[in-house]
């Protein structure tokens, strides 16, 4: 009975996340917008390569697989999104973190509830319609095996993204002002995730230093897993070192936060 | 007394684009952070035209150098837009009342608004642009005249692109309270900018010439510096410029007017 009395905090705080989120319904369509005309750009730009090439492939990328890509990769920039460290930097500079240690819940977990309220809406909105034209133009149906190691790439990049995010977070707290360094890492891992073009394009060398980064589950590995250009042994190599980049993370968000809640200082209100 | 008004203006405006370089400096660290990442934006160009053009023949009538000085072309025109006026803190300040202190002080409204909300970071960008700019520059041959015929186009189409930004900055706050409309729009111009406008075709040319017009800033004035321009289209371009500045002059002044505080 005490199950149905008291409700558990974390869902209630993610219900009263969901309501704020909604407020910006308009945002999150305009994200939908801005990501599907940037698409649509970067498929004028690489026809346009392509054409002048004279080619219809490069380095085994076809004009038709480069135009699945980049809507598969604006697609995913719902995941990569940096909205725990922008839920911390606010708590500290609003003063709101004070109030956290009086609550029955624990602070890292609530702002990765509150971050994960934006997220959620952001892929309903911006994220599956751009899936869903990526569907259209690949044209073919996808395997169920392909579709689950998808999702648990985009799940595992998710993770990583948030434990980075709530490392820089955590800096906020010394540094007061991390605005600067976020967008800064969402750059780095937009452009070393494969957001501004497919990570294979890159000299080799260059490549494999890259697959040994955390960087490729975030949107180069899911969109090869969809067009089915990785092989097995690629897709569960990537996945390894990605779970061991995230125990590294989860580890060291653990010592980061065990050492700066000591020194949290309410700077207003 | 006119020249004495502009004089004026122009030396609040110095004045405060110091102060606000004063401020910014207060955290070091963050301030250091900021100016890399703004460096940083430019690499990424830089980055992603080397990649491209070393797996494929690149874009048609642009050879690596010139590509990359139309990129750091646009690089360096976004960093003096954002420079001198950063939409969201604008609208930020229209939602909180911020900008009602503000607008009372003795000056025009312009001259208000373009040295109250500026990024210093993006000084970054304009250097980092710089640099790349005459890095490409070096392995290209161009004759003085269309160098300043470059310049003088880039200056005029900054102004008239950071007037027009103006408009639509205040005109997300009319229609959205918001200034995610605007930092989408900016965030298109910053990738078609980057690329040779003839590739998205005559439609969506005519868009980012005249719609949209990040094209009079980041894309003639390279045409212009690489000789695909003759001077009639050139002159018909410096009249479209005129015609835009206009635009978003007396469309700002005209939005203003109807300006509402959002809260205080």
């Amino acid at each position: 009975m005490q199950l149905f009395d008291r409700p558990n905090p974390y869902l209630a705080m993610f219900s009263v996340a969901l309501k704020n989120s909604m407020a910006y319904r308009a945002d999150f369509l305009m994200t939908l917008a801005s990501r599907f005309v940037q698409a649509g750009l970067m498929v004028f730009i690489w026809t346009a390569i392509y054409h002048f090439t004279n080619t219809n492939s490069i380095l085994g990328i076809t004009l038709s697989t480069i135009y699945v890509y980049f809507f598969l990769v604006y697609a995913f920039r719902s995941v990569i999104n940096m909205e725990v460290p922008s839920v911390v930097q606010q708590d500290i500079l609003e003063g709101s973190i004070a109030a956290t240690y009086t609550r029955p819940i624990r602070y890292p977990l609530q702002v990765f509830v509150n971050a994960s309220a934006g997220d959620f809406i952001s892929i309903l909105v911006a994220m599956l319609p751009l899936l869903v034209i990526a569907f259209v133009l690949y044209g073919a149906p996808l395997s169920v095996p392909t579709i689950m190691l998808m999702l648990a790439e985009l799940a595992i990049g998710y993770a990583l993204v948030s434990l980075i995010g709530f490392m820089i977070g955590m800096l906020a707290v010394k540094i007061t002002y991390v605005y600067g360094i976020i967008e800064a890492t969402w750059s780095v891992m937009l452009l070393l995730g494969g957001g501004i073009l497919p990570l294979s394009f890159f000299p080799s060398a260059v490549f494999n230093i890259l697959m040994l980064t955390p960087f490729p589950i975030m949107l180069y590995m899911p969109a090869m897993t969809f067009l089915g250009t990785a092989s097995v042994g690629e897709i569960m190599g990537s996945i390894a070192v990605s779970l061991a980049w995230l125990a590294v993370f989860f580890l060291a968000s653990l010592v980061a936060w065990s050492r700066v809640r000591k020194s949290i200082t309410s700077a207003g209100g | 007394m006119k020249s004495n008004s502009i004089v004026r203006s122009i030396a609040f405006f110095l004045l405060s684009e110091f102060y606000e370089l004063k401020y910014f400096m207060i955290y070091r660290l963050q301030s250091a952070i900021w100016l890399a990442y703004a460096g940083f934006t430019s690499l990424y160009g830089l980055i992603t035209l080397t990649v491209i053009y070393s797996v494929s023949s690149g874009i048609t009538g642009w050879n690596y150098f010139q590509i990359l000085a139309l990129s750091a072309t646009a690089t360096i025109v976004l960093g003096v837009l954002y420079t001198v006026m950063n939409p969201w803190q604008m609208v930020e300040s229209m939602r909180t009342g911020g900008m009602d202190t503000r607008l009372i002080r003795p000056y025009g409204v312009m001259t208000l608004l373009l040295s109250s909300y500026g990024e210093v970071t993006s000084v970054g960008s304009i250097v980092s642009g710089a640099v790349i700019f005459v890095y490409a520059m070096l392995h290209q041959s161009v004759t003085a005249v269309s160098f300043i015929a470059y310049m003088l186009m880039t200056a005029a189409g900054t102004v008239a692109l950071t007037l027009f930004a103006l408009m639509l900055t205040l005109l997300s706050y009319h229609l959205f309270k918001s200034a995610n409309f605007i930092n989408r729009v900016l965030g298109i111009l910053g990738t078609a900018g980057s690329y040779p406008l003839s590739i998205f075709g005559s439609a969506m040319l005519m868009v980012f010439t005249v719609v949209l017009p990040i094209g009079i800033a980041s894309y003639y004035p390279p045409e212009v510096l690489f000789g695909k321009i003759s001077m009639v289209p050139y002159l018909g371009v410096m009249a479209l410029i005129i015609a835009i500045a206009l635009v978003g002059y007396k469309g700002t002044e005209a939005l203003i007017r109807h300006y509402a505080s959002g809260g205080g």
